[in-house]
């Protein structure tokens, strides 16, 4: 080792101790160590399993284990939520393994959210099968993207137990049901682990999917058991209940030991005392890792977007490099890596020959890479759940581990880091889905239409047989569907799979093409394209930076040719949202709060480009791209012009307070919902175009209106809930504004201004102050629903 | 909750009611963004632009199968309405005497065919002794190439013997709805004749077959299993006897080359389903009658062309075959387990007046036959004249320097090892070479 040896536990002791970094440790907890608590498998397990197990050193099962094989024998639907390691695996594969060593005609279905995943549980699963003696007769495989054609005929025809993803399932196996005679005529247990990733448009989608999968198991005579497993979320039995339409039975209390696990939130030092600017959180995550990996410790950095990992990587790669060590030790992991690239690196892990990993949340789901002894979080992951899920990353096995949350200057990081309680002692959030997705539902009866036509007076997921009937006869009129004799069919030569995409963007991946090697490099989703490979752009794989010399935007292809900048690019956006249709509102007073369907438009404006370390700007650019346009739900907060007038300042103060308001509306709303910052949007309402000035001399008449609108399209419900709980959210707003420390306002508390003088920030106080008086000042109140979350 | 309203209003409005011969394929197929009708002006452009782009394709389909007015089924399909017990189903049904043309070939001719090598060369035991009176010739047209669960075949051509008669029987579908009698009148017809023959139907006409039958759960792995039945691909014979004749070996291209068919106004085949839309959409029939004469065609070819095919395997007539033919059935014997009637193919061949190419593909075929008939000296002769005539054939010169050493021609066996390593040095040859030189020296 070059560097001086040091260990986990001094890295603890500085860093809590503040002598690692400046800055504030606002919370230092310790959780554990637990102590096993074990229960007993059935007698009647056959032999060879309960030999196979304790091979393995599975003399007993630890309690939920015990409770989780009870029901899946007693024929109930199981949701799992116990922590991360704590075995949840061996909960479904006791009793389905025992079941097909008992009756080798049943099938079962694993569903896992992504290929690595069901790639990893593929050899959890083998082994205990083989060991188990079963490894001659019971055929275990995976279905995906990689499976040859050769081999997908063996696997229709000799999985007993198929792991497979839910995008291979959608477009793959369902769509080819008749093919998977044999699994499902006898399909008796679906497996779907990894729960709480199908919420927001993705669940709603998995919702309509699994509904598919019923519908044809009933047509071939089979009605499944569905046995889940969810990391620790407020809602598991509800969205079990919601993603498959039956009733769940909840496991919930772990029996699994687990070691010490340190978890420090750390706020990075304040740089510009006047503005209150802290220092960069990429900096800060960068910093406590190379600690980390410097004191032999393996690491996990997890930061919010592709472009901060590939800033940490480069900084760590560069600091090894200094020291002399490869920079192979650390490895950057993200979902627009090639597969090979994936596997290679997760290999590395496993083996030890990769020291560090950067990651978006690809890794967050339980891969079995060996155990890590630290997780640097570097921004508050939009999610309760999210956070104790990359958490759970670190420390998987028995021994001491270490969490660092690293804040940003994101309001939302800036509060919880403040408040610690409400990030470490908090029930998680809610996760939501909405079946009734009117893309998602149209999409999935077009699928369902394909695989088995509609018969008169059937009732389509979530829908009345009337409704059914209304979407089938829509789906006519478009020449999708026939009717003959009641029975609608499938009358369209596409394959309707291969035009949805269950991960809600629609639209077909971009290759991103190095010009000098002629080689993809990467795949991004449509919508990332606009953001990250616009014309100039740089883009960045792997620690290397290149730029885009050509976008062609037809054939969703990308140039890219290396560079080596001092800079880096984020592009500008503008955004303004179009009311189709008001589906409620109510009066209070001079403001009208509503909620409804919007048109949201984004335009790209431009780029700037922004210098590594010091963060300046150093210039800008056109983006010349269309924009984008997205049918989605919206909750609006209206002011009366007589309320804009009694405000006791101009024009563009005013503006500005609304649009500091909306800000700290917009994170309020995300912590009182719990759901990530980036699912929600916010906008202003429009200058009108025209019309008489309504205040100031010369001013034009303008629409004092704040849009805050669900960020997926066709939207998950977030609308409704925000309406239904705006006064505690407007309430937790201004307490946002009012109690950051900057005091004259600052870009955490009412966020991207042109200057921070403390005039808005008082202007927004004061507005906020009036618009509250007239929530209280309205006759009747609505009943005060607690908002849903931490705050509950 | 008005869901048809919200429908249209948040995914768009359907086509107009009354549907014009170019209606544009609806902008739904694939799910894009979502779009809204009132305010959207860009993406209501974009979506207009795709519209019009689809209108196109469209029309050009439609003008393509000509669409015609909406009529009566029954004014442009040839055939009659069936009763059958699962209700009524569309039948056209034509009888041929043994002595009808299709082309340049007979129907009946298939009938008096020798089929002694035929299982041999199709490498399937179960086609031993194969009768033409056994065999349902099978040909469907279906809604996409797509082997999914939603692709329907909606028009089943089946060709059988009846005593000296061919019976073309196609069952044609009027509505999805007359799938099930259409599956029970191919079941019955599945129960008379036990062998099946096709053309790419291993792959296509079968599955899509076997996908309707369970989706009308008739399908049963005892008597309704295409797959498992014998099977007589002509596909995979043509490709082996006629590969590298002429441009490819579609069925369109064979019976044009082979058989001396040529037809009029023929439906190419990728705007099949746009005819059963079409007819579905706007009941215009026109098209249908298009893909029943176009199904008619090809079973009656799939007919000739079997003959033709056991008639250009049958061993008796070899003499008459072309060189490069008789080439590919010798290659196809050799590979089947043949290997003396290969060789006797191959000793037939007319070498000399063979054009020099196809010489040397001769004499490659003739030293591996050789090898596999354990005929030294023809396998000698053969690499020797391959390298006569092709020099810088390292491989040729490597094979012929072993068969040398055998025969113990020392001599020449090291002339051709060392002219083998100069052209492509290999650790073999060099063994070879050092172990010949050692030989050489001891002798």
């Amino acid at each position: 080792m070059l560097f001086p040896r040091r260990d986990l536990d001094d890295v603890i002791s500085d860093l809590a101790g503040g002598r690692l970094l400046p800055g504030d440790v606002t919370s230092h907890q310790v959780r554990g160590p637990h102590p096993p608590r074990y229960g007993a498998f059935p007698e009647d397990l056959a032999p060879s399993l309960r030999e196979a197990l304790a091979k393995r050193g599975i003399e007993r099962p630890y309690l939920h284990q015990e409770a989780a094989i009870r029901a899946v024998r007693g024929g109930e639907h199981v949701v799992l939520t116990t922590p991360t390691a704590s075995g949840k695996t061996l909960c479904y594969n006791v009793p389905i393994i025992d079941r097909i060593l008992a009756e080798p005609e049943t099938r079962a279905l694993y569903v896992f959210p992504t290929k690595a995943l069901a790639q990893d549980q593929y050899h959890g699963v083998k082994r205990l099968i083989d060991a188990a003696g079963g490894g001659g007769t019971i055929g275990t495989y995976t279905f995906d993207g990689d499976t040859p054609g050769d081999a997908r005929r063996a696997v229709r025809d000799f999985g007993h137990i198929v792991i497979t993803n839910p995008d291979m399932l959608h477009s793959g196996v369902l769509p080819q049901h008749t093919k998977w005679l044999k699994l499902f005529e006898n399909l008796r247990y679906v497996v779907i682990d990894e729960l709480h990733n199908y919420r927001g448009i993705f669940g709603s989608h998995v919702a309509g999917l699994l509904r598919r999968l019923r519908r044809v198991c009933r047509f071939h005579g089979s009605d499944p058991q569905f046995i889940t497993c969810s990391a620790t979320i407020k809602n598991p039995v509800e969205l079990a209940r919601t993603l498959v339409g039956v009733d769940f039975t909840h496991v919930a209390e772990s029996g699994a030991p687990s070691g010490e696990h340190h978890i420090v939130t750390y706020n990075p030092p304040v740089v510009n005392k006047s503005l209150g600017i802290r220092a960069g959180a990429v900096t800060s995550a960068y910093q406590v890792a190379r600690s980390l990996i410097e004191a032999g410790t393996s690491t996990i950095v997890f930061a919010g977007s592709r472009l901060h990992v590939e800033i940490i990587l480069k900084y760590l790669r560069e600091a090894l490099v200094r020291a002399n060590l490869s920079p192979d030790l650390v490895q950057g992991y993200r979902g627009g890596y090639l597969p090979l690239h994936r596997r290679r690196i997760e290999a590395g892990l496993r083996a030890g020959t990769i020291r560090g990993v950067v990651t978006t949340n690809a890794l967050e789901a339980g891969i079995d890479i060996g155990s890590l002894d630290a997780a640097v979080i570097c921004g508050f992951p939009g999610s309760i759940a999210s956070f104790w899920q990359q958490s759970g990353r670190a420390g998987r096995r028995a021994g001491k581990s270490l969490t660092v949350l690293v804040a940003s200057s994101a309001s939302v990081d800036q509060y919880l880091v403040q408040h610690p309680d409400v990030l470490l002692g908090a029930s998680p959030e809610q996760a939501r889905i909405d079946p009734k997705n009117l893309f998602v539902m149209v999409d999935h009866a077009k699928c369902a239409a394909f695989e088995l036509p509609f018969e008169p007076d059937e009732a389509f997921s979530v829908l009345t047989p009337p409704e059914t009937k209304e979407v089938l006869e829509y789906l006519e009129s478009h020449g999708v569907v026939n009717e003959s004799a009641g029975r609608f069919h499938w009358m369209e030569r596409v394959f309707p799979a291969h035009h949805v995409s269950l991960r809600g963007i629609s639209e077909q991946n971009f290759a991103v093409i190095d010009v000098a090697r002629d080689k993809v490099i990467a795949e991004v989703d449509f919508r990332s394209t606009h953001t990250t490979l616009h014309q100039h752009a740089i883009y960045h794989v792997d620690s290397f930076q290149y730029q885009v010399e050509r976008l062609d935007y037809e054939n969703h292809k990308a140039f890219v040719r290396k560079v080596d900048p001092d800079y880096y690019t984020t592009a500008m956006t503008y955004t303004r949202v179009a009311v189709l249709d008001e589906e409620r509102s109510d009066r209070r007073g001079l403001v009208r709060l509503a909620h409804g369907e919007v048109l949201v438009t984004t335009k790209f404006v431009g780029f700037k480009k922004i210098r590594f370390h010091t963060n300046e700007t150093i210039g800008y650019g056109d983006i010349h791209l269309p924009d984008l346009e997205m049918h989605t739900t919206s909750f609006w907060l209206e002011v009366d012009r007589e309320l804009v007038l009694a405000m006791p300042f101009d024009r563009q103060t005013f503006v500005d307070a609304l649009q500091a308001i909306s800000h700290a509306l917009e994170t309020s709303a995300a912590i009182a919902l719990m759901c990530a910052e980036r699912d929600l949007g916010r906008a202003l309402g429009e200058d009108a175009a025209d019309g008489p000035g309504a205040g100031g001399a010369g001013a034009r008449a303008f629409d004092p209106t704040i849009y805050l609108y669900d960020a997926v399209p066709g939207g998950v419900g977030l609308a409704p809930e925000i309406h239904k709980g705006f006064p505690a959210i407007l309430a937790r707003a201004l307490e946002l504004l009012g109690d950051c420390a900057c005091g004259t306002g600052c870009p955490s508390c009412v966020g991207p201004m042109p200057r921070y003088d403390g005039v808005v920030r008082r202007a927004a106080l004061h507005l906020g102050r009036a618009l509250t008086a007239e929530l209280e000042r309205a006759q009747a109140p609505p009943p005060q629903i607690a908002p849903t979350g931490v705050f509950a | 909750m008005n869901l048809t309203a919200r429908l249209t209003r948040t995914l768009g409005s359907g086509p107009a009611a009354t549907p014009r011969a170019a209606e544009p394929e609806p902008a739904l197929a694939s799910v894009s963004l979502g779009h809204a009708s009132p305010p959207a002006p860009r993406l209501a452009d974009a979506l207009a632009r795709l519209d019009r782009a689809r209108a196109k394709v469209a029309a050009f389909a439609l003008a393509e199968v000509g669409g015609g007015p909406p009529r009566p089924f029954e004014d442009a399909v040839p055939g009659a309405l069936e009763d059958t017990e699962a209700g009524p189903l569309w039948v056209a049904e034509e009888r041929l005497g043994p002595g009808e043309r299709h082309g340049s070939r007979a129907v009946g001719a298939l009938r008096e065919r020798s089929t002694d090598a035929l299982h041999r060369l199709v490498g399937d035991e179960r086609l031993r002794g194969f009768r033409a009176e056994d065999a349902l010739f099978l040909d469907i047209e279906a809604t996409g190439l797509d082997h999914g669960a939603g692709t329907l075949a909606f028009v089943v051509g089946l060709a059988y013997y009846e005593g000296e008669t061919l019976v073309v029987r196609q069952l044609v579908l009027r509505e999805p709805g007359e799938e099930r009698a259409l599956l029970l009148e191919l079941k019955r017809a599945l129960d008379r004749f036990p062998c099946l023959v096709s053309f790419n139907g291993k792959s296509y006409d079968t599955t899509v077959l076997e996908n309707r039958l369970v989706m009308q759960r008739l399908y049963s792995p005892r008597e309704t299993a295409l797959k498992l039945r014998p099977h007589l691909d002509l596909l995979h014979l043509s490709r082996a006897l006629y590969g590298g004749l002429w441009e490819d070996t579609r069925l369109q291209t064979l019976e044009r080359e082979v058989l001396g068919v040529h037809r009029e106004d023929d439906i190419p085949g990728h705007l099949v389903p746009s005819c059963w839309f079409t007819w579905l959409r706007h009941k215009s029939p026109d098209p249908i009658a298009g893909v029943v004469r176009h199904n008619r065609d090809d079973v009656l070819t799939m007919v000739t062309l079997a003959d033709r095919l056991l008639a250009e395997s049958a061993l008796d007539g070899v003499s008459d075959l072309s060189p490069p033919l008789a080439l590919n059935l010798a290659r196809l014997l050799g590979r089947r387990g043949s290997p003396t009637d290969a060789a006797r193919v191959l000793r037939g061949l007319p070498l000399s007046e063979m054009p020099p190419r196809l010489q040397l593909r001769a004499l490659r075929e003739s030293a591996i036959c050789a090898r596999r008939v354990g005929d030294h000296a023809w396998r000698r002769e053969a690499l020797s004249a391959l390298v006569s005539r092709s020099p810088s054939d390292a491989l040729a010169w490597e094979e012929l320097a072993l068969v040398l050493e055998r025969e113990r021609r020392l001599g020449e066996a090291l002339v051709a090892a060392r002219r083998a390593q100069h052209l492509l040095p290999t650790d073999a040859i060099a063994r070879r070479l050092a172990r010949l030189e050692r030989r050489a020296a001891a002798s």
